[in-house]
């Protein structure tokens, strides 16, 4: 049986998929016994789920078409001078 | 918990009423389909034709095969449900174990174990199954009906096995291990068959004015398969194949039919199956596809010039076929990268699982095509197609690259093409390393005139993007020194990751995005992630809302890989802890 410490270091690399299955057992077997990292666990999930689809510091086409061009005015202006 | 998101569907939903009765539980893999509970009522439909009535085998016979199965398969996850469910009606763990271990040792009849021998032939080596071992299972008196119920009970298995495999359901129990021995050794192969040895089993007439499932296959697909009149000593469950075809593969709301129609060709293809090769082939052609191009789709889909997001479909349902041990959340981030939706990604396991059910269907039945084959699939096809349709990982093409060298020549609108790509995502990682929207527009122009200036340096040793992403990275690294001098991304900052203690343990909504407006779950995301320290910020921008690989990430950053892996979990569970006020079913009570 793990620590609900050993499960919040493995967490990263269980969400990424990213641990051996013997390891991948011990952590869902916590898991089902431990409310606490249960509910940390699937609430990250969730972060996850809600950081990826919230189009967070999206720049609008409109914001970005004029930095755009003053980009380039700048580069032009610059290789003429 | 699954890979995908799952909607909220309560106790009193049909089909989970009937899974509660065939096992004893819900299983969580059906839990995870609820975002399109039509695929729960047609896996239901065959599971009840299949497992309630008693003709031939017992129900506790069917779970034996299933276990065995599921264990041939290397699942564990139904391993687990398949020993759960036949521990409750009082089968010694022991017993249990071993029918997962080495079911010749587990104390059966001489009966169920040539069931079982015969179930792991049909699960691992079906193109080799012959009607030697259909006699075999005659000889120790297993009827007709027992013998077609044996494969049905093992198509099905190999259909949730793959359901478990491409959804990722949370475990139901505490799983255990498979032993070697059970997933790995295979039964002798003996002369290759391909699957069509047969018919094995005798066939019952039945006119399709009396029998609607026929005459729905002949005004759908213009004949009745031999697949389905090889089942007719079960004509409920044909019943439910067809209710399960309808639902599955002719709705069209989601996944168009001729997606659907290709994922069943390869996936029929790398199982080396002949017959519904030959079947699929015909479809397409009804629909319009020349032979020589389902041909193509059949053999390397990669080279018959399907779109890139159809490409990487097909991948997926070829990886979930094939190679289910490697299968991972990876390679549905990959679809969803495509821009298919979570409803897709569904969609495409089920029908990738559903192409298992029947191709396992046809070869424990070894029927004959019903069109001539244009190519016969053996065994050496199974290692040109196992490398053939693994994915160039390494040989990915800088999508960038054409405009990259245009620009280096001096072109300045291919460098304008470049700064109008790649401006949001070069905002994004400037606001997280400065934290700051104003500032990040306007270090967006250092970023792009430092990147023209040395534009001719760069080798692509890396991608485009990520070199650019890096320039902007110490562009804005740069701005916050400028304010705090003492300011870097990879200082120890606030201690070691693991010292992190979550503090909100409230559990969240099912469906937490449901809440809020998206303009108020952006406002919310955008608040919370301002207020994190910059290294753990930009991490997160280029991991979770990027989507950048973490190879990628490392590079952008200059940072090691280990660090950006524990980076990023740290980021998350702060940012979590900034959410969850907003998230957590509120009038819990907590019992620690």
């Amino acid at each position: 049986m793990i620590t609900c410490e050993q499960f919040m270091a493995d967490l990263g690399d269980y969400m990424e998929g990213e641990v051996a299955a013997d390891v991948r057992r011990k952590l869902e077997s916590h898991l089902a016994h431990c409310r606490t990292c249960k509910v940390v666990c699937d609430s990250t999930e969730k972060t996850v789920r809600i950081v990826t689809d919230s189009g967070s510091f999206y720049l609008p086409d409109e914001a970005a078409g004029p930095v755009v061009t003053r980009i380039m005015e700048r580069i032009r202006r610059d290789l003429e001078s | 918990m699954s890979y995908l998101r799952e909607a909220h569907l309560d106790g009193t939903f049909a089909p989970f009423v009937a899974f509660q009765t065939l096992f004893g539980f819900v299983p969580n893999v059906f839990r995870a389909q609820t975002l399109l509970p039509r695929l729960i009522e047609a896996e239901a439909g065959i599971a009840c034709a299949v497992f309630l009535e008693e003709r031939g085998l017992s129900r506790t016979q069917k779970a034996t095969i299933s276990l065995a199965a599921s264990a041939a398969y290397g699942n564990e996850y139904w391993v687990t449900g398949y020993r759960q469910l036949l521990r409750s009606v009082g089968i010694p763990d022991d017993t249990l174990d071993q029918i997962v271990a080495a079911f010749h040792q587990a104390g059966l009849s001489t009966a169920d174990t040539a069931l079982l021998n015969f179930t792991r032939k049909v699960a691992q080596r079906g193109p080799w199954l012959s009607g030697e071992d259909v006699a075999e299972l005659r000889r120790q008196r297993i009827n007709d009906e027992s013998i077609l119920e044996a494969v049905i009970v093992t198509a099905l298995t190999a259909f949730f096995c793959t359901l478990s495999t491409g959804l990722g359901p949370f475990p139901d129990f505490e799983s255990k291990a498979i032993p070697a021995s059970g997933s790995m050794s295979t039964p002798g192969v003996g002369e290759y068959v391909g699957g069509t040895g047969g018919p094995y089993l005798p066939t019952v007439e039945r006119s399709p004015d009396s029998f609607p499932p026929f005459a729905f296959f002949l005004e759908g697909f213009g004949r009745i398969p031999n697949l389905i009149h090889a089942q007719t000593l079960r004509p409920d469950v044909i019943e439910a194949e067809v209710a399960a075809v309808r639902i599955i593969l002719q709705s069209e709301d989601i996944l168009s039919r001729l997606q659907k129609e290709c994922i069943f060709l390869v996936g029929s293809a790398v199982n080396l199956n002949t017959y519904c090769v030959a079947a699929h082939c015909d479809t397409l052609r009804r629909m319009g596809l020349s032979a020589e191009e389902s041909d193509q789709i059949a053999l390397d889909h990669r080279q018959a010039g399907l779109s890139e997001a159809n490409t990487t479909l097909l991948d997926f349902a070829i990886k979930l076929t094939a190679r289910p041990a490697e299968f991972s959340r990876d390679d549905i981030e990959r679809v969803r990268h495509h821009g298919f939706s979570e409803k897709h990604i569904l969609e495409a396991v089920v029908v990738t699982a559903f192409n298992n059910f029947f191709n396992t269907l046809q070869m424990g039945l070894g029927t004959t095509p019903d069109v001539v084959p244009r190519r016969v699939f053996g065994p050496g096809d199974e290692y040109r197609l196992a490398v053939t349709q693994r994915p160039p990982e390494q040989a990915q093409v800088d999508p960038d690259a054409g405009l990259v060298a245009r620009a280096q020549g001096g072109d300045l609108d291919a460098f304008e093409e470049l700064v109008t790509r790649h401006s949001s995502r070069v905002y994004r990682v400037l606001v997280g390393v400065v934290g700051n929207v104003e500032e990040a527009r306007d270090a967006m122009q250092d970023t792009f005139l430092k990147a023209f200036q040395h534009i001719r340096s760069f080798q692509y040793r890396s991608k485009f993007s990520t070199w650019l992403l890096m320039i902007a990275s110490n562009t804005g690294l740069q701005r916050l020194r400028d304010r705090r001098p003492s300011e870097s991304l990879d200082d120890g900052g606030t201690g070691p990751e693991e010292d992190f203690r979550p503090r909100q343990v409230r559990t969240w909504a099912d469906n937490p995005e449901e809440m809020y407006s998206a303009a108020e779950r952006r406002r919310l995301v955008e608040e919370g992630m301002l207020r994190l320290p910059a290294k753990y910020r930009v991490v997160l921008i280029l991991r979770d809302i990027e989507q950048l690989s973490t190879e990628d990430t490392a590079i952008a950053l200059g940072l090691g890989i280990p660090a950006i892996k524990s980076r990023l979990c740290r980021a998350r569970l702060m940012l979590r802890e900034a959410l969850a006020p907003h998230f957590a079913i509120r009038d819990e009570r907590i019992g620690l």
